[in-house]
Protein backbone atom coordinates (compact mmCIF):
# COMPACT_ATOMS: atom_id res chain seq x y z
CA UNK A 1 0.00 0.00 0.00
CA UNK A 2 1.18 3.37 -1.15
CA UNK A 3 2.47 5.76 2.10
CA UNK A 4 2.43 9.35 2.65
CA UNK A 5 3.98 11.79 4.47
CA UNK A 6 2.85 12.56 8.31
CA UNK A 7 4.04 15.61 10.00
CA UNK A 8 2.18 16.52 13.30
CA UNK A 9 3.25 20.10 15.20
CA UNK A 10 1.69 21.08 18.13
CA UNK A 11 1.52 24.54 19.36
CA UNK A 12 4.93 24.16 21.02
CA UNK A 13 6.82 22.20 19.01
CA UNK A 14 7.35 19.38 15.72
CA UNK A 15 6.75 16.31 17.19
CA UNK A 16 6.51 13.59 14.15
CA UNK A 17 7.85 13.41 10.67
CA UNK A 18 7.12 10.44 8.85
CA UNK A 19 6.11 8.04 6.17
CA UNK A 20 2.98 6.22 7.46
CA UNK A 21 0.21 4.10 5.71
CA UNK A 22 -3.05 5.07 6.82
CA UNK A 23 -4.73 7.61 9.51
CA UNK A 24 -7.50 7.62 11.20
CA UNK A 25 -8.97 10.67 12.91
CA UNK A 26 -11.81 12.02 14.69
CA UNK A 27 -13.33 14.83 12.69
CA UNK A 28 -16.35 17.58 14.01
CA UNK A 29 -18.96 14.86 12.23
CA UNK A 30 -17.40 11.42 13.02
CA UNK A 31 -14.37 9.50 12.68
CA UNK A 32 -12.75 8.96 9.63
CA UNK A 33 -9.85 7.28 7.60
CA UNK A 34 -7.21 9.42 5.40
CA UNK A 35 -5.15 6.82 2.55
CA UNK A 36 -2.66 7.93 0.33
CA UNK A 37 -3.27 10.05 -2.53
CA UNK A 38 -6.29 11.74 -0.30
CA UNK A 39 -7.82 14.42 -1.98
CA UNK A 40 -6.71 17.88 -1.01
CA UNK A 41 -8.81 18.62 2.71
CA UNK A 42 -9.27 20.89 5.69
CA UNK A 43 -10.66 19.24 8.43
CA UNK A 44 -11.70 20.59 12.00
CA UNK A 45 -10.95 17.48 14.63
CA UNK A 46 -12.30 17.43 17.88
CA UNK A 47 -11.10 16.01 20.48
CA UNK A 48 -10.62 12.36 20.31
CA UNK A 49 -8.18 9.43 19.31
CA UNK A 50 -5.85 9.78 16.13
CA UNK A 51 -4.37 6.26 14.63
CA UNK A 52 -1.08 6.22 13.01
CA UNK A 53 -0.76 3.12 10.89
CA UNK A 54 2.98 1.95 9.21
CA UNK A 55 2.77 -1.28 7.70
CA UNK A 56 1.63 -3.45 10.19
CA UNK A 57 2.08 -1.11 13.24
CA UNK A 58 -0.27 0.97 14.51
CA UNK A 59 -0.18 3.60 17.42
CA UNK A 60 -2.67 5.78 18.85
CA UNK A 61 -2.78 9.34 20.21
CA UNK A 62 -4.87 12.08 21.66
CA UNK A 63 -5.60 15.18 20.58
CA UNK A 64 -7.63 18.21 22.32
CA UNK A 65 -8.62 20.25 19.34
CA UNK A 66 -6.80 20.40 16.03
CA UNK A 67 -6.96 20.33 12.20
CA UNK A 68 -5.68 18.10 9.66
CA UNK A 69 -4.26 19.14 6.19
CA UNK A 70 -3.29 17.24 3.21
CA UNK A 71 -2.33 18.28 0.02
CA UNK A 72 0.19 16.55 -2.70
CA UNK A 73 0.28 14.01 -0.21
CA UNK A 74 1.69 15.25 2.69
CA UNK A 75 -0.61 15.32 5.81
CA UNK A 76 -0.05 17.95 8.76
CA UNK A 77 -1.75 17.39 12.02
CA UNK A 78 -2.07 20.55 13.78
CA UNK A 79 -2.85 19.81 17.22
CA UNK A 80 -3.31 22.07 19.90
CA UNK A 81 -2.41 19.21 22.88
CA UNK A 82 -0.96 16.05 22.04
CA UNK A 83 -1.22 13.24 24.79
CA UNK A 84 0.49 9.79 24.21
CA UNK A 85 2.92 10.24 21.73
CA UNK A 86 5.85 8.42 24.29
CA UNK A 87 5.08 5.21 22.91
CA UNK A 88 5.32 6.45 19.00
CA UNK A 89 8.68 5.12 17.48
CA UNK A 90 9.95 7.85 15.28
CA UNK A 91 8.74 10.76 17.38
CA UNK A 92 10.27 13.37 18.56
CA UNK A 93 9.41 14.68 22.17
CA UNK A 94 9.93 18.26 22.70
CA UNK A 95 12.30 18.60 25.72
CA UNK A 96 10.99 21.71 27.97
CA UNK A 97 13.44 22.09 30.33
CA UNK A 98 13.07 23.07 33.69
CA UNK A 99 13.20 26.13 35.58
CA UNK A 100 16.69 27.46 35.49
CA UNK A 101 16.22 29.39 37.99
CA UNK B 1 45.67 62.78 52.57
CA UNK B 2 44.94 59.30 54.00
CA UNK B 3 41.48 60.04 53.72
CA UNK B 4 41.55 60.46 50.15
CA UNK B 5 43.09 57.01 50.25
CA UNK B 6 40.13 55.17 52.66
CA UNK B 7 37.56 56.63 50.72
CA UNK B 8 38.99 55.74 47.46
CA UNK B 9 39.48 52.17 48.41
CA UNK B 10 35.48 51.87 49.45
CA UNK B 11 34.35 53.48 46.60
CA UNK B 12 36.88 50.46 44.35
CA UNK B 13 35.47 47.72 46.70
CA UNK B 14 31.52 48.93 45.94
CA UNK B 15 32.14 48.65 42.49
CA UNK B 16 33.13 45.72 42.15
CA UNK B 17 30.82 44.32 44.40
CA UNK B 18 28.25 45.90 41.61
CA UNK B 19 29.97 43.93 39.17
CA UNK B 20 29.52 40.55 40.75
CA UNK B 21 25.76 41.71 40.55
CA UNK B 22 25.82 42.51 37.01
CA UNK B 23 27.78 39.71 35.73
CA UNK B 24 25.77 37.70 37.64
CA UNK B 25 22.84 39.11 35.69
CA UNK B 26 24.22 39.10 32.51
CA UNK B 27 24.39 35.00 33.29
CA UNK B 28 20.96 34.76 34.43
CA UNK B 29 20.15 36.59 31.36
CA UNK B 30 22.08 34.61 29.07
CA UNK B 31 20.62 31.68 30.41
CA UNK B 32 17.05 32.70 29.95
CA UNK B 33 17.80 33.94 26.33
CA UNK B 34 18.53 30.42 25.70
CA UNK B 35 15.44 29.01 26.81
CA UNK B 36 13.37 31.82 25.61
CA UNK B 37 14.65 31.53 22.24
CA UNK B 38 14.27 27.68 21.94
CA UNK B 39 10.55 28.27 23.36
CA UNK B 40 10.25 30.68 20.61
CA UNK B 41 11.60 28.56 17.39
CA UNK B 42 9.63 25.91 18.69
CA UNK B 43 6.44 27.60 18.72
CA UNK B 44 7.32 29.31 14.93
CA UNK B 45 6.35 25.87 12.88
CA UNK B 46 2.82 25.54 14.14
CA UNK B 47 2.14 29.08 13.42
CA UNK B 48 4.26 28.66 9.93
CA UNK B 49 1.96 26.11 8.98
CA UNK B 50 -1.44 27.49 10.25
CA UNK B 51 0.19 30.89 7.95
CA UNK B 52 0.59 28.81 4.42
CA UNK B 53 -2.77 26.82 5.21
CA UNK B 54 -4.52 30.25 5.97
CA UNK B 55 -3.05 32.05 2.75
CA UNK B 56 -4.42 28.99 0.58
CA UNK B 57 -7.59 29.35 2.28
CA UNK B 58 -7.86 33.05 2.35
CA UNK B 59 -8.91 33.59 -1.07
CA UNK B 60 -12.00 31.58 -0.94
CA UNK B 61 -15.18 32.96 -1.13
CA UNK B 62 -16.37 31.87 2.69
CA UNK B 63 -12.93 33.54 3.50
CA UNK B 64 -13.75 37.02 2.30
CA UNK B 65 -16.58 37.22 3.91
CA UNK B 66 -15.68 36.04 7.20
CA UNK B 67 -16.11 38.80 9.80
CA UNK B 68 -12.63 38.63 10.70
CA UNK B 69 -11.46 39.69 7.03
CA UNK B 70 -13.61 42.46 7.15
CA UNK B 71 -12.40 46.05 6.63
CA UNK B 72 -14.22 48.86 9.06
CA UNK B 73 -12.64 51.87 7.73
CA UNK B 74 -16.00 53.55 6.88
CA UNK B 75 -17.49 52.68 10.11
CA UNK B 76 -15.03 55.29 12.27
CA UNK B 77 -14.33 52.88 14.90
CA UNK B 78 -11.33 53.57 17.41
CA UNK B 79 -8.29 51.25 16.70
CA UNK B 80 -6.82 49.05 19.44
CA UNK B 81 -3.14 49.03 19.59
CA UNK B 82 -1.78 46.11 21.85
CA UNK B 83 2.02 47.05 23.46
CA UNK B 84 4.44 44.28 25.10
CA UNK B 85 6.69 45.81 26.96
CA UNK B 86 8.85 43.82 29.59
CA UNK B 87 7.96 44.58 33.33
CA UNK B 88 11.60 45.44 34.76
CA UNK B 89 13.62 47.04 33.51
CA UNK B 90 17.82 47.07 33.03
CA UNK B 91 17.54 45.83 29.92
CA UNK B 92 19.04 49.28 28.21
CA UNK B 93 17.30 50.96 25.39
CA UNK B 94 14.67 47.90 25.22
CA UNK B 95 11.23 49.72 26.54
CA UNK B 96 12.62 53.45 25.97
CA UNK B 97 12.43 52.60 21.94
CA UNK B 98 9.06 50.59 22.29
CA UNK B 99 7.53 53.62 24.24
CA UNK B 100 8.78 55.86 21.46
CA UNK B 101 7.07 53.63 18.88
CA UNK B 102 3.90 53.25 20.66
CA UNK B 103 3.66 57.17 21.29
CA UNK B 104 4.24 57.74 17.63
CA UNK B 105 1.20 55.17 17.16
CA UNK B 106 -1.09 57.21 19.41
CA UNK B 107 0.18 60.26 18.00
CA UNK B 108 -1.07 58.88 14.89
CA UNK B 109 -4.36 57.51 16.05
CA UNK B 110 -5.82 60.33 18.46
CA UNK B 111 -8.48 58.02 19.13
CA UNK B 112 -6.62 55.29 19.63
CA UNK B 113 -6.94 52.46 22.37
CA UNK B 114 -4.29 50.21 24.17
CA UNK B 115 -4.14 47.09 25.78
CA UNK B 116 -0.60 46.69 27.73
CA UNK B 117 1.43 43.72 28.49
CA UNK B 118 4.02 44.65 30.61
CA UNK B 119 4.69 47.03 33.99
CA UNK B 120 6.74 49.44 31.94
CA UNK B 121 4.57 50.49 28.92
CA UNK B 122 1.17 50.37 31.58
CA UNK B 123 3.07 52.26 34.14
CA UNK B 124 4.25 54.73 31.28
CA UNK B 125 0.93 55.24 29.51
CA UNK B 126 -1.28 55.09 33.03
CA UNK B 127 0.51 58.57 33.68
CA UNK B 128 -0.03 60.05 30.35
CA UNK B 129 -3.12 58.82 29.05
CA UNK B 130 -5.30 56.60 31.49
CA UNK B 131 -8.54 56.96 29.86
CA UNK B 132 -7.05 55.15 27.04
CA UNK B 133 -5.88 52.27 28.52
CA UNK B 134 -8.83 49.16 28.06
CA UNK B 135 -6.99 46.61 30.44
CA UNK B 136 -3.49 44.78 31.40
CA UNK B 137 -1.60 41.93 31.77
CA UNK B 138 1.38 42.23 33.98
CA UNK B 139 3.94 40.51 36.00
CA UNK B 140 4.36 37.88 33.25
CA UNK B 141 7.57 38.05 34.02
CA UNK B 142 8.94 36.14 30.58
CA UNK B 143 7.03 33.21 31.16
CA UNK B 144 4.99 31.88 28.58
CA UNK B 145 1.79 30.10 28.73
CA UNK B 146 -0.87 29.39 26.77
CA UNK B 147 -3.52 30.53 29.01
CA UNK B 148 -2.60 33.88 29.52
CA UNK B 149 -1.79 34.38 26.03
CA UNK B 150 -5.44 32.74 25.08
CA UNK B 151 -7.06 35.17 27.70
CA UNK B 152 -5.02 38.42 25.78
CA UNK B 153 -6.55 36.64 22.25
CA UNK B 154 -9.93 36.33 23.31
CA UNK B 155 -10.04 40.02 24.60
CA UNK B 156 -8.67 41.30 21.57
CA UNK B 157 -11.04 38.95 19.60
CA UNK B 158 -13.94 40.34 21.52
CA UNK B 159 -13.69 44.11 21.58
CA UNK B 160 -13.25 43.15 17.17
CA UNK B 161 -16.37 41.11 17.29
CA UNK B 162 -17.85 43.88 19.58
CA UNK B 163 -17.08 45.73 17.14
CA UNK B 164 -15.79 48.47 19.50
CA UNK B 165 -12.65 48.80 17.29
CA UNK B 166 -12.14 48.93 13.81
CA UNK B 167 -8.84 47.47 13.37
CA UNK B 168 -6.24 45.77 16.19
CA UNK B 169 -2.30 46.70 15.66
CA UNK B 170 0.53 44.78 17.70
CA UNK B 171 3.23 46.95 18.66
CA UNK B 172 6.56 44.80 20.10
CA UNK B 173 10.21 43.92 19.93
CA UNK B 174 10.97 42.17 16.73
CA UNK B 175 14.06 39.35 17.84
CA UNK B 176 16.68 40.17 15.06
CA UNK B 177 19.35 38.41 16.54
CA UNK B 178 21.23 37.68 19.94
CA UNK B 179 22.26 41.35 19.83
CA UNK B 180 19.27 42.80 17.95
CA UNK B 181 16.05 43.43 18.66
CA UNK B 182 13.61 46.64 17.40
CA UNK B 183 10.29 47.41 17.99
CA UNK B 184 7.99 46.56 15.08
CA UNK B 185 4.37 47.43 14.27
CA UNK B 186 2.13 44.49 13.38
CA UNK B 187 -1.69 44.62 11.54
CA UNK B 188 -3.54 42.01 13.94
CA UNK B 189 -7.13 42.17 12.78
CA UNK B 190 -8.76 42.30 10.52
CA UNK B 191 -6.63 39.51 8.52
CA UNK B 192 -5.55 40.08 5.48
CA UNK B 193 -5.33 37.93 2.67
CA UNK B 194 -2.01 38.87 1.51
CA UNK B 195 -0.47 38.97 4.94
CA UNK B 196 -0.05 35.45 5.13
CA UNK B 197 2.75 35.30 2.16
CA UNK B 198 1.95 32.95 0.05
CA UNK B 199 3.76 32.07 -2.80
CA UNK B 200 2.75 33.59 -6.25
CA UNK B 201 2.95 30.40 -8.09
CA UNK B 202 0.39 28.81 -5.30
CA UNK B 203 -1.73 31.50 -6.02
CA UNK B 204 -1.90 30.86 -9.43
CA UNK B 205 -3.17 27.68 -8.66
CA UNK B 206 -5.16 27.22 -5.74
CA UNK B 207 -5.74 24.03 -3.81
CA UNK B 208 -9.07 23.12 -4.32
CA UNK B 209 -10.00 21.75 -0.74
CA UNK B 210 -12.75 19.88 0.52
CA UNK B 211 -13.58 21.62 3.93
CA UNK B 212 -14.91 19.57 6.66
CA UNK B 213 -17.44 19.61 7.75
CA UNK B 214 -18.11 23.04 6.12
CA UNK B 215 -16.22 25.71 4.74
CA UNK B 216 -17.61 27.91 8.25
CA UNK B 217 -16.49 25.99 10.43
CA UNK B 218 -13.44 25.57 9.18
CA UNK B 219 -12.57 28.99 9.43
CA UNK B 220 -14.84 29.39 12.92
CA UNK B 221 -12.28 27.50 14.53
CA UNK B 222 -9.34 27.87 12.31
CA UNK B 223 -9.09 31.97 12.61
CA UNK B 224 -9.17 32.29 16.38
CA UNK B 225 -6.39 29.09 16.28
CA UNK B 226 -4.27 31.38 14.32
CA UNK B 227 -4.89 34.91 16.26
CA UNK B 228 -3.95 33.14 19.43
CA UNK B 229 -0.54 31.62 18.03
CA UNK B 230 0.05 35.05 17.15
CA UNK B 231 0.02 36.72 20.60
CA UNK B 232 2.02 33.21 21.81
CA UNK B 233 4.94 33.56 19.41
CA UNK B 234 4.60 37.81 19.51
CA UNK B 235 5.45 37.21 23.56
CA UNK B 236 7.51 35.06 22.72
CA UNK B 237 9.63 36.81 20.86
CA UNK B 238 9.25 39.98 22.75
CA UNK B 239 10.76 37.68 25.60
CA UNK B 240 13.36 36.74 24.26
CA UNK B 241 14.09 40.48 22.68
CA UNK B 242 14.07 41.40 26.47
CA UNK B 243 16.58 38.83 27.70
CA UNK B 244 18.99 39.64 24.89
CA UNK B 245 18.79 43.66 25.55
CA UNK B 246 19.62 42.59 29.57
CA UNK B 247 22.17 40.40 28.68
CA UNK B 248 23.74 43.30 26.37
CA UNK B 249 23.10 45.63 28.89
CA UNK B 250 24.59 43.76 31.77
CA UNK B 251 27.38 43.24 29.78
CA UNK B 252 28.02 46.59 29.42
CA UNK B 253 27.69 47.57 32.75
CA UNK B 254 29.79 44.81 33.46
CA UNK B 255 32.57 46.26 31.13
CA UNK B 256 32.42 49.80 32.77
CA UNK B 257 32.60 48.40 36.35
CA UNK B 258 36.15 46.72 35.33
CA UNK B 259 37.29 50.43 33.79
CA UNK B 260 36.11 52.40 36.42
CA UNK B 261 37.89 49.93 39.20
CA UNK B 262 40.61 50.04 37.29
CA UNK B 263 41.28 53.88 36.86
CA UNK B 264 40.36 54.59 40.48
CA UNK B 265 42.71 52.00 41.61
CA UNK B 266 44.97 53.88 39.93
CA UNK B 267 44.36 57.16 41.71
CA UNK B 268 44.32 55.45 44.98
CA UNK B 269 47.84 53.91 44.35
CA UNK B 270 49.28 57.34 43.21
CA UNK B 271 47.67 59.16 46.48
CA UNK B 272 49.23 56.55 48.44
CA UNK B 273 52.43 56.91 46.83
CA UNK B 274 52.15 60.58 47.17
CA UNK B 275 51.53 60.25 50.59
CA UNK B 276 54.68 57.91 51.29
CA UNK B 277 56.99 60.33 49.58
CA UNK B 278 55.46 62.77 52.05
CA UNK B 279 56.29 60.73 54.68
CA UNK B 280 60.05 60.21 54.08
CA UNK B 281 60.84 63.54 52.80
CA UNK B 282 59.34 64.67 56.32
CA UNK B 283 61.70 62.01 58.08
CA UNK B 284 64.71 62.97 55.58
CA UNK B 285 64.18 66.60 55.91
CA UNK B 286 63.99 66.27 60.33
CA UNK B 287 67.28 63.91 60.26
CA UNK B 288 69.32 66.44 58.18
CA UNK B 289 67.17 69.54 60.36
CA UNK B 290 69.01 67.37 63.77
CA UNK B 291 72.68 67.08 61.91
CA UNK B 292 72.12 70.38 60.42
Amino acid sequence: MADFRLQIVTSQHTVFDENVTALTLPGEDGYFGVLANHAPIVSVLKTGKVTIRRGAREDEVEISKGFLEMSNNVATLLAEELHGMEGVSGAELGQRDGDDE
Amino acid sequence: MAKGIKELRLRVRSIKGTKKITRAMEMVSAAKLRRAQQEMNAARPFTRKLQVLLGRLALSPTAQEHPLFELREEENLPSLLLFVTSDRGLCGAYNANLIKAAERYMREHPDALMYCVGRKGFEYFRKRVPQRIIGQTLDLNTKLDGETTDQVGNLLLEQFNGRKVGEINIISAEFVSASTNRPQTQRYLPLEAKAFGLSSEEADKPIDYLLEPSPERVFDALLPTYLRNVIYLTLAEAFTSEHSSRMLAMNAATKNCDELAESLTLQMNKARQAAITTEIIEIVSGAAALEG
